[in-house]
């Protein structure tokens, strides 16, 4: 019974998504997507549940076993992530009634819909999958919507931007068929758990280096690590502020998923740090990324753009931990993973509510937002702190994490960069609190109005901000609770 | 050399694909180049299923077959862009925007 589950989560949002398409009633659809997500959420839910008190779950197409037939296979670490993107999908959906419905015409809604329940499909899809041609074309069917979210909005340049992030993200993608295309060639399989058994006889292999070479290029490039991040920033400045805290959550987070995945436990870290070269690599770009994307937030005036430079930054945060190659690095990148999807999802959703109602990002427009809008400020700060890495929050135990898992590595030139970048983290933070807070000399005399802020989305982003104070609090609970996850 | 000449051939088909992305400024045309990288691929993926003795592994062509469907649906996704950036900036020529 509950194996089924597993492929009628994603079967569920793509049916839906089709029918949505051929219907015209705005309202409709509306409450038949989020049903639908609801759905797709308990089941996730339902399934991790399973996953933790019986163990893995398998399921093969057709009764067709694994080295012939294409499998599923969701383990601990995938079935919290799967619940982590269909939760933030159904949360963001719901806060985002109104955002939708002011930013898109009623005509434009029902495709809408559909394209975004494919999407969330996709990215199911990606997780639960256990074989490499599948997970391709999973891997395509993510990019391929996210393409068509990025171009619906309201913003002239998205066209722009959504074509450029499909020429990038096809190449990327094609990338990894070949990868998969060299890694079939020597081992003659496909399916993921099969060749995992046959590696310890391919590990001098040529073209099983390359193709972890290639596979690898593909996923950082769709993950947004520094020197190919320009798609990442373009894209998520012209995309609808509506789709932004899904995407900007889940979709880079879930290729570095799989990047993580396959460094611990398709090719093994052994294989990884005694063949290649790629954690040293990781460590580097990722250091670079972090200071570079830093600095570049600070420029910003944009509180929306400087939210993406800062989400790049901790990209480069987690990549340094993905290349410390040990228990540490493992456990200190999930950790990041997840704070990131939290604090970011909440962040944005809270930036698009301010920008609904003061109709700008811009810095000086914000000015004493406290008056006008002070429970979204307040979250603000809180998830903020998160991002910065301040005690008792998520941020602050994966950033502290780090940074014992360097000084156990050694590597102390990395460290003063970490902590410089988080410093400059700090400041790019503060220059906007600073006008949300204090109201500047000049402009004393102007009587704000409090607006009336949307109910469900500070429900939404106190619910997200709780699990994030709650995990920082409960931190021991939650060391143990990641252990038994990724071990 | 000889034995390995489909691969080469692949392998410049790629290239010319990549390079023609990344050189070209119209929209069109930087599809098509796409296209072009991608069926090096698949003609990769062709070359890997040859077995000896003049049969060949069907795996890799069924692989194909969803792999072709993949690429015409990136294609057809970026012509639909093509159409909207041309009635929004009423060109197609990236250095024109």
């Amino acid at each position: 019974m509950v194996k089924n589950l597993l492929i009628l989560e994603i079967l569920l949002p793509i049916l839906v998504g089709c029918v949505n398409c051929l219907n015209r009633r705005s309202g409709l659809i509306y409450l038949i997507t989020s049903l639908a997500l609801s759905v797709v959420c308990c089941f996730s839910i339902y399934i991790a549940f399973y996953v933790f008190s019986y163990g893995d779950i398998h399921y093969y197409f057709g009764g067709w076993l694994p080295p012939v037939g294409i499998a599923f296979k969701i383990t601990k670490l995938k079935s919290i992530f799967a619940i982590l993107i269909s939760s933030i999908a159904l949360l963001n959906f719901l806060q985002g009634k109104s955002i939708l419905f002011n930013e898109l015409s009623d005509a434009r809604i029902p495709g809408f819909c559909g394209v975004f329940l494919i999407c969330v499909a996709g990215f199911l899809g990606v997780v639960s999958t256990n074989d490499f041609f599948n997970l391709y074309v999973f891997i395509e069917i993510a990019s391929l919507t996210s393409y068509a979210l990025v171009s619906i909005s309201s913003n002239r340049d998205s066209f722009k931007a959504a074509f450029n992030y499909l020429v990038i993200g096809t190449i990327a993608a094609t990338f990894i068929l070949l990868g998969i295309g060299y890694l079939y060639s020597a081992s003659g399989t496909l399916n993921i758990d099969d060749f995992i058994t046959k590696m310890p006889g391919l590990v001098n292999s040529k073209l099983i280096k390359l193709g972890y070479y290639l596979l690898m290029t593909g996923l950082l490039i769709k993950s947004g690590l520094f020197p190919l991040h320009t798609w990442f920033v373009d894209s998520y400045k012209a995309s609808s502020s509506f789709v932004l805290p899904f995407l900007g959550a889940v979709s880079s987070k879930t290729y570095i998923l799989l990047i993580i995945i396959l460094n611990y436990v398709v090719f093994g870290q052994d294989y990884v740090s005694n063949n290649t070269r790629i954690n040293l690599m990781l460590i580097i770009m990722g250091a670079v990324a972090s200071l570079i994307a830093a600095i570049s937030a600070l420029r910003e005036k944009n509180l929306r753009n400087m939210l993406v430079f800062s989400s790049i930054s901790q990209i480069g945060y987690i990549f340094i931990a993905i290349g410390l190659g040990n228990r540490v690095g493992v456990i200190v990148a999930v950790i990041f993973l997840i704070s990131n999807i939290f604090a970011k999802a909440s962040l944005f959703i809270l930036t698009s509510h301010i920008f609904l109602l003061n109709k700008s990002y811009i810095i000086e427009k914000l000015d004493h937002l406290k008056e006008r809008m002070p429970i979204t400020v307040a979250l603000f700060m809180i998830n903020a702190a998160s991002i910065i890495g301040i005690p008792v929050t998520m941020g602050f135990l994966a950033k502290m994490g780090l940074i014992v898992g360097l000084i156990q590595e050694g590597r102390f030139f990395i460290l003063c960069l970490i902590v410089f970048s988080s410093l400059i983290s700090l400041l790019y933070i503060w220059k906007f609190l600073e006008y949300f807070l204090y109201t500047k000399k000049g402009s004393k005399d102007i009587e704000s109005p409090r607006f009336n802020e949307n109910k469900v989305s500070i429900f939404v982003v106190v619910l997200l901000s709780s699990v994030n104070l709650l995990c920082g609090v409960f931190f021991e609970e939650f060391f143990v609770f990641l252990n038994n996850m990724i071990f | 050399m000889l034995n390995n000449l489909h691969y080469i051939l692949c392998a410049l088909i790629i290239a010319v694909g990549l390079y023609g992305v990344a050189s070209n400024s119209n929209y069109i045309k930087k599809l098509v180049c796409l296209s072009i990288f991608q069926s090096g691929v698949i003609m990769f993926f062709l070359a890997i299923a040859k077995v000896h003795g003049g049969s060949a592994n069907p795996l890799p062509h069924v692989l194909m077959l969803t792999a072709i469907v993949v690429g015409v649906a990136t294609l057809a996704v970026g012509l639909a862009l093509t159409v909207m950036i041309k009635k929004t900036y009423n060109t197609i020529e990236e250095d024109e925007i």
